[in-house]
């Protein structure tokens, strides 16, 4: 077996074509890294930028509070009144995903940061987008995973597509059964040599990337689940090869089969299934939710003078100086607009978790779905991870206009304690377990398919081989 | 019988014995059904949903209360984008680029609401579209049905049979070209046509949409010559059939698939845009030494108070027969569409040039040609948002203006109680988005037409030098 194994990819190694298809592979995922590494050096940039100027501004109010409280001046800095202190907007943000080198994903189409403010509507929050070009986004990246989902598997189909069929075209194959060595055996290591150089060529460009790229070192388990996935990925496409040209008497033919096969898996069934799902599960009018947004600050500002007498009738012992109606008028009417907007925002977060379960359900239909979700999840750059921000975000935003339109009814003021206390947003990564859980299931599937694939093959070259 | 149509019955009868002719027309009209259900449920409700909004946001600006004018520039209005006719055809950049931009006070805004967002992830594997299907899926389909036109004839040994029955290469060339064209020819009609059908019912289908449909049919007409030509090409040069397969495909691929994503992040690289934290730093430096019409005591808007006192002869704002919080608002916002005006026209180049660049960086490539030309056709294209994005910011100026006027005559400075009414709210009129007409686009997409042309030629070219020493090749 080991001097089978050795004789195939030595030969595989003297072809100057198959060397030159491994080394196109190598530099494709290095490429694919490298705007990987690009896109998340945009939002770290932009996350970066909007950090700084807001971290500027508070050491300018934080000055001010010292100032007034060190001289007792009259006239307090603007910012100890709570609708100033929570008007003024702090920036949720999203860092890159730990593994974004890997792979794009959805990151360039929901926003990494969201101003949270006391007054700020949860319609709006997230309207803030990157200025990615569009016609970069309609083209697609260039990313590690395009090139493992889409190119891989062609690639493949040129290394190994003609696995048996061309022995079989050159009249060698008869010579190699006749040989005392089981077919099994003969097709193990010919399955073998044909998985293991694009194998090695994948964990040298990821090993290298991770050396260069610090995040990607960070997340060993992570990698090691990308490289899993990446090479069940490869085991499926030569056993399937492998399988399919058992009894395939044409190098042609084999190669054509396995090429009409990578159109539907990765071209036609991806597409197709995501018109389906769209159509299926439609995503509510985001117009209309814009509209309804307006109708709803108009109404709220209409029953203003309406929002605080009810107030002040259900609270009677809190304070009432008129000097202060504006404000508390102002946190009525968002509190009446979140209420009237809840159901259509509702309806957005359903749609989408809707979409992705019905994604979840039809990934088995391609493998190339199966794997493009798998590798999204394990980098971290899922609409999940986007989702998780999102209501992390949200939750953050009620706690602070909770905080600040508390302090407004009250009729409180801020000290300098209270400024340099003001709340801080850090996103909180998925917990493990979940991750883990998720990851476990991707890689499961691919294996499941992994393990059909060595079945055909398995099969079919158990059944005496054609000579 | 002339031998030319004897050569491409031969070889259309052949198709359809292999099977292969049945499978690709079978393959492209199921794409085609479902790429046009689902195109045409699409556009219908997008429309729909238009129209609903831009009659509610009418029917919302004109009924709202007596206001303060600067309270209603702070709602401002929403530019909806309408969609094309011949979205159905080609969605182009649609899914991506914002169809909505928020008009209001204090500087513009960056299209939002992209469709894509809502979309299942699994739409960054592409749209099926009747546009995807001739750009990328009709090729496919050719190279099937084509890459033994010759080559078979070569390995079979029948291609020098046929010339030693007196068949010129020149009427053998012409059968076959006949044979692929027709079948494509056939194919394209069908996919182009039934979309179109569906596009004329669509409101705002006009002269010009038919023309655009048109020019449309032709670019598509270039193109599949150019890939029939090709493939042809191949073939006639192919030892073996399976070379040629093997040869086509990897054209194909490396055409559709690797070389438009490598151009469009090369570009990007090339000519880098602002990201949105740059675009956010340099419009708040641009604005820092400008006027803020709610911050009257910075010391340009007191240099601003001084030019108006002095320019109406009088000692205080109280004094002014109009509203100086008018005059400064209007201020703010000529400043304010400057800075803006400036950054906001510099990120719109840089797109538009990298959309220049991917076309040169992918070495004209013939797919992203067309792609770029399909879009810009359709109205879907980039250029066509930077012209909606450059009237909305129009419409936006004026509306401001007219807000701002209408508080500075009507009111005295520091009365922010002042409400304006109905009268004023009919006055403003609804936007209208009017699309450039097709000559100009065309004459913007210069060289993605002139890439189409020579493709074509060359191709054409290339097919008739290859077929014509087809014969004497063993």
């Amino acid at each position: 077996m080991r001097s089978l194994l050795r004789q195939e990819l030595r030969l595989l190694l003297r072809s100057r074509a198959r060397v030159g298809v491994l080394v196109a592979y190598a530099a494709a995922l290095a490429a694919g890294v490298g705007e990987g590494v690009r896109v998340a050096s945009i939002q770290q940039e932009t996350n970066d930028a909007r950090g700084r100027v807001e971290a500027d501004w508070r050491a300018g109010v934080t000055e001010s509070f010292a100032e007034w409280e060190r001289t007792g001046g009259e006239s307090p800095p603007r910012h100890t009144h709570p609708s100033t202190a929570g008007g003024s907007a702090t920036n949720a943000f999203l860092p890159p995903a730990p593994l974004a080198a890997l792979g794009v994903g959805q990151t360039d189409l929901f926003p990494s940061w969201a101003r949270v403010a006391m007054w700020m509507r949860s319609a709006e929050q997230f309207d803030a987008i990157e200025l990615h070009n569009p016609v970069q986004l309609a083209t697609g990246h260039f990313d590690a995973t395009f090139v493992v989902v889409h190119l891989l598997p062609l690639l493949l189909i040129a290394l190994a597509g003609g696995m048996l069929a061309a022995e079989r075209e050159a009249g060698v194959l008869p010579l190699m059964l006749a040989s005392p060595i089981p077919t099994r055996r003969i097709l193990a290591a010919k399955v073998l040599a044909a998985a293991l150089p694009p194998l090695v060529v994948t964990v040298g460009v990821v090993v290298i990337a991770a050396a260069l790229v610090p995040p990607l070192r960070a997340q060993p388990l992570g990698l090691l689940v990308w490289l899993l996935l990446v090479s069940f990925y490869i085991g499926f496409w030569i056993l399937l090869a492998a399988g399919l040209n058992a009894k395939t008497r044409s190098l042609g033919v084999a190669s054509a089969r396995l090429c009409v096969l990578w159109l539907i898996w990765v071209l036609l069934v991806p597409a197709t299934l995501a018109a389906a799902i769209r159509s299926g599960h439609p995503a509510p009018s985001r117009l209309e939710l814009s509209l309804a947004l307006r109708a709803a600050n108009h109404d709220a500002e209409e029953r203003s003078e309406a929002l605080l007498a009810a107030y002040l009738h259900s609270h009677p012992h809190a304070p009432a100086t008129p000097s202060e109606d504006r404000n508390k008028r102002f946190v009525l009417e968002r509190r009446a607009v979140e209420d009237e907007l809840l159901p259509l925002l509702t309806g957005f977060d359903e749609t989408a978790q809707a979409q992705q379960r019905a994604v979840d359900r039809w990934r088995l239909l391609s493998p190339a779905v199966a794997l493009h979700e798998a590798l999204h999840e394990a980098a971290g750059t899922s609409q999940r991870r986007s989702a998780a921000f999102r209501v992390q975000v949200n939750a953050f935003q009620q706690d602070w206009a909770k905080r600040y339109g508390g302090m407004v009814f009250r009729e409180e003021r801020l000290t300098l304690a209270d400024w340099e206390s003001r709340p801080e947003f850090r996103f909180g990564e998925p917990p493990f377990r979940d991750r883990a859980l998720r990851a476990g299931t991707d890689l499961l599937v691919l294996f499941s398919m992994l393990t059909l694939a060595g079945g055909l093959a398995w099969t079919r070259a158990g059944r005496r081989l054609e000579p | 019988m002339n031998r030319t149509v004897l050569v491409a019955r031969e070889e259309v009868r052949q198709l359809w014995r292999d099977r292969r002719l049945p499978v690709v027309i079978g393959t492209v009209g199921l794409l085609l059904a479902a790429s046009s259900v689902v195109g045409w449920q699409a556009q219908e409700a997008d429309a729909r949903d238009r129209d609903r909004a831009e009659q509610a946001q009418r029917d919302l600006w004109l009924t709202q209360q007596d206001r303060n004018p600067h309270g209603a520039a702070h709602d401002g209005l929403l530019a909806i984008r309408p969609a094309p006719p011949l979205g159905s055809v080609d969605r182009g950049v649609d899914s991506y680029a914002g169809t909505v931009i928020a008009m209001q006070a204090h500087g513009s805004q960056h299209a939002r609401l992209r469709p894509a967002v809502d979309a299942p992830s699994l739409w960054r594997f592409g749209e099926v579209t009747p546009a995807t299907i001739v750009q990328v899926v009709l090729p496919l389909a050719l190279i099937l049905l084509g890459f033994g036109t010759y080559a078979s004839e070569r390995d079979r040994g029948t291609l020098q049979m046929l010339l030693a029955t007196g068949a010129s290469p020149g009427s053998i060339a012409l059968g076959k070209l006949a044979a692929l064209g027709g079948i494509t020819g056939g194919l394209a009609l069908l996919v182009l046509a039934v979309p179109m059908i569906t596009a004329i019912r669509v409101p705002g289908w006009d002269g010009g949409e038919t023309a655009s449909a048109l020019v449309l049919g032709a670019v598509y007409g270039l193109y599949l010559i150019t890939v029939t030509a090709g493939v042809l090409t191949v073939s006639a040069l192919s030892r073996t059939s399976r070379g040629a397969l093997a040869t086509l495909l990897a054209v194909w691929a490396a055409l559709t698939l690797v070389t438009p994503r490598i151009s469009a992040a090369a570009s990007v690289r090339a000519a880098p845009t602002v990201t949105m934290g740059e675009f956010g730093s340099r419009v708040a430096t641009g604005l820092a030494d400008g006027i803020d019409g709610h911050a009257p005591w910075s010391e340009r808007a007191r240099e601003f108070e001084a030019e108006v006192l002095e320019l109406y002869g009088v000692g205080s704002v109280d004094e002014l027969p109009v509203n100086f919080d008018g005059l400064l608002l209007q201020a703010d916002e000529e400043y304010t569409n400057e800075v803006y005006g400036q950054h906001t026209g510099d990120l719109w180049d840089g797109w538009l040039r990298q959309e220049r660049l991917h076309l040169v960086l992918a070495g004209g490539n013939p797919v992203v040609a067309v792609r770029t030309l399909s879009s810009a056709v359709s109205g879907t294209g980039l250029a066509q948002h930077a012209h909606f994005t450059a009237q909305a910011e129009q419409y936006r100026q004026e509306l401001m203006q007219l807000l701002n006027h209408d508080m500075t005559v009507n009111s005295r400075s520091g009365d922010w109680d002042y409400r304006a009414g109905p009268e004023l709210w009919a006055a403003v009129e609804a936007f209208r988005y009017q699309p450039p007409a097709l000559g100009a686009v065309l004459r913007s997409q210069g060289p993605a037409l002139g890439a189409v042309f020579l493709w074509a030629l060359g191709a054409l070219v290339a097919a008739g030098v290859s077929v014509r020493t087809a014969g004497a090749r063993p």
